[in-house]
Parts: structure tokens; sequence; C-alpha cells
């Protein structure tokens, strides 16, 4: 039989999914704290997440299932009222296997759950992931940049990694500060200030890239490509690219 | 037919404690509304809108998402007007 985990705190959405899908064995959770008891069972075939959550965000949720390579591999179905593209968007690239508008149809629900649960978890089959001249190895957690037609290391930090992958996972997608906080430091406790600086230094490591990564106020840190930094020239470089040192960088 | 729309029986049985649940989001939303309150009023919008078609009721679907938008844009107009509406139509059940 197979085993749901549902994540939605909606007493009357519960509801409606046991009614829908009781031949299904049901693990229903009110929260994200509750849920993650379960994340790391054999037992999950599928996962049904809400996105507004009391605890968080089901969106950072997902972020984090996807990075975590200590949770095991299950499709995941976001439901929400938050049916707008954008949304839908945000979810598929967060790596939700499938997208549910509420309200939904039992009829709908059913032929999508038994679709996302024979082709199983698509998120996790992605090992590289190459966005502008980088290049991200997910399984050797390693960035790279293309210059000069070599590769060049960027040399990132476990937690540099983290942040641009979850950040090349939703280009031009705003990550607020606390955004960032549930979906990597949601157990041990980090300042903004502290935040800030990882932030600051992965930026220094992108020069080289044709990606930055702005703050704007009101939306939260993104990853963008910057056209300029195309046409970018260096006047410093010798046969082995090199990472820039005090000297001042041109751009074109 | 309990429901505004055919629904499966099981679904219509949970049809009291559905309507009973939106009697009982009116007095919070009517306190919400006092305080302007409209960040809270938009979250229970958007939960109702999301489940009342399925529980057989589409007119208060409808009406959940046009509080929601009144809320986004903080018309208390047409919040008091389509609360009034909601209120008259739970009054039937």
């Amino acid at each position: 039989m197979t085993t749901i985990l549902i994540i939605e705190d909606n007493v009357e959405v519960q509801l409606l999914l046991k009614k829908y899908l009781e031949n299904s064995r049901l693990i229903v959770c009110y929260s994200l704290s509750e849920a993650s008891a379960y994340l790391s069972s054999d037992d999950v075939d599928l996962v049904i997440l809400d996105l507004l959550l009391p605890d968080g965000n089901g969106l950072s949720f997902l972020s984090k299932l996807c990075i975590d390579k200590n949770i095991p591999k299950f499709p995941v179905i976001v439901i929400s009222a938050k049916n707008d593209i954008e949304s839908q968007i945000s979810c598929l690239n967060s790596g939700a296997d499938d997208f549910i508008s509420k309200p939904f149809n039992k009829e709908d629900l059913i032929a999508r759950v038994n679709s996302v649960l024979r082709r199983g978890p698509l998120r996790h089959s992605l090992e590289k992931l190459t966005i502008g001249n980088l290049a991200l190895n997910v399984v050797q957690q390693t960035a790279k940049v293309l210059l000069n037609n070599k590769y060049l290391d960027l040399s990132l930090t476990p937690i540099e990694f983290k942040l641009l992958l979850n950040f090349c996972n939703h280009i031009d997608m705003a990550f607020s500060r606390q955004d960032l906080k549930e979906i990597f430091w949601s157990e041990t406790y980090i300042s903004s200030r502290n935040i800030d600086t990882h932030i600051c230094n992965l930026r220094k490591k992108l020069v080289l890239t044709n990606l930055d990564i702005i703050n704007k106020r009101t939306r939260g840190y993104y990853l963008t490509i910057v056209p300029h930094k195309q046409k970018m020239e260096f006047t410093y470089f010798s046969e082995e690219p090199q990472l820039p040192t005090s000297k001042t960088i041109n751009y074109t | 037919m309990k429901t505004e729309i055919p629904v499966q029986r099981e679904i219509e049985a949970l049809s009291d404690f559905f309507i009973n649940s939106r009697k009982k989001d009116i007095v919070s939303m009517e306190a919400y509304l006092i305080k302007e309150n409209y960040d809270e009023l938009e979250k229970i919008f958007h939960n109702i809108k999301g489940i009342s078609m399925p529980y057989g009721y589409p007119t208060i679907g409808d009406l959940a998402k046009a509080l929601e938008e009144a809320c986004v844009k903080r018309d208390r107009e047409s919040l008091t007007r389509n609360l009034n509406k909601l209120k008259d139509f739970l009054s039937k059940y």
C-alpha cells in the first residue's frame, strides 16, 4: 500500500484528502516541524505539501529537501490556493514534481498522484547544472567558471555551495534573510549580519562569472544573469586564469 | 441535496462541519475587520477560497476570492459588501 505524507494545516483540506486518498496509508502533519520526523523514513512514497504552513514556507522546505542528501528521494506534489503562474513555476523549479491548485477535484488529484508515483522523483536527477559560464556539480559539490576554455574552481565553502545551488535553482527568485535562515540554519542560530557576510563572500567568488547576487529591498537576495558581465575583459590574466587579487576589474 | 452542487456522499456528510466552520469564521472576520488586520483576513479568505468548491459551495468560494482581492487592495467597502453577502448566504444553512 502506498504511504503518503500530507503536510497541511487546514483541517478541512486534510479531511478532503483523507476521503479522496482513502486507498492509501496517510500520515497527516500540521506543520513542517512535525513532518521533519518522517522525512528520513523509507516508508514514505509521496509527499503532498501545502505552501502556507504555520511554521514556515513550503517552498523553502522544498528547497531544503533538494539540498539535503540525507533525506531519501521521494516525489513531492505541492497543493496551494496560490495558483498564479509565477507560484506554480517557482514550485516546479524548486523541485516539486507536480502542482495542484486548490480547489481540486478527486479525479484530478488521484490521476496526478498516480502519475507522479509511476515516474518517481524528478528533483534529484539533476547532477550538473550550468548557468551562463558557471558549472555546478551537485554530487561533488563543486562550482567552476569557464574562462578562456578552461574551468576554474571557485573554491566555495560548503555553505557557499549550498547557497549558490539554491540560488541557481531559483534564478531571479528572491530569498529574504528569514527564508535563508529557514532553509539553511533552521536548527542553529545565525545573525542577519552573518548571512550578509556569507552572501558577500559568495558574490566576491562569483565575480568571474556572468551572474550576480542582487539585494533588493523588500525582496531579498536573488541570483540573476548580468548581461554586461558577459563582456568583461580582465587585463591581468596569464595563461592560467586566477581569481582576482587586489587589482581593479574593468567591466565593459 | 444539502450542498449547492452535487458532491460525494462522504463529502456531503461533512457539509454541516464546513458550514459551521464558516459561521465561526465570520466572528473572526468581523473582529479582524474592525482592527483592519487585512493580512489575517487575507489568510482566512485564501483558505476558504481553496476548499469551498470541493465541499459543494462554489458561491462561498467566489465570495472568498472577492474578499481576498479586497484585502489585497485594502478595499474596506468591498470587504464589507462581500462579507454581508457571505453572511446572507450562510444564514440559509
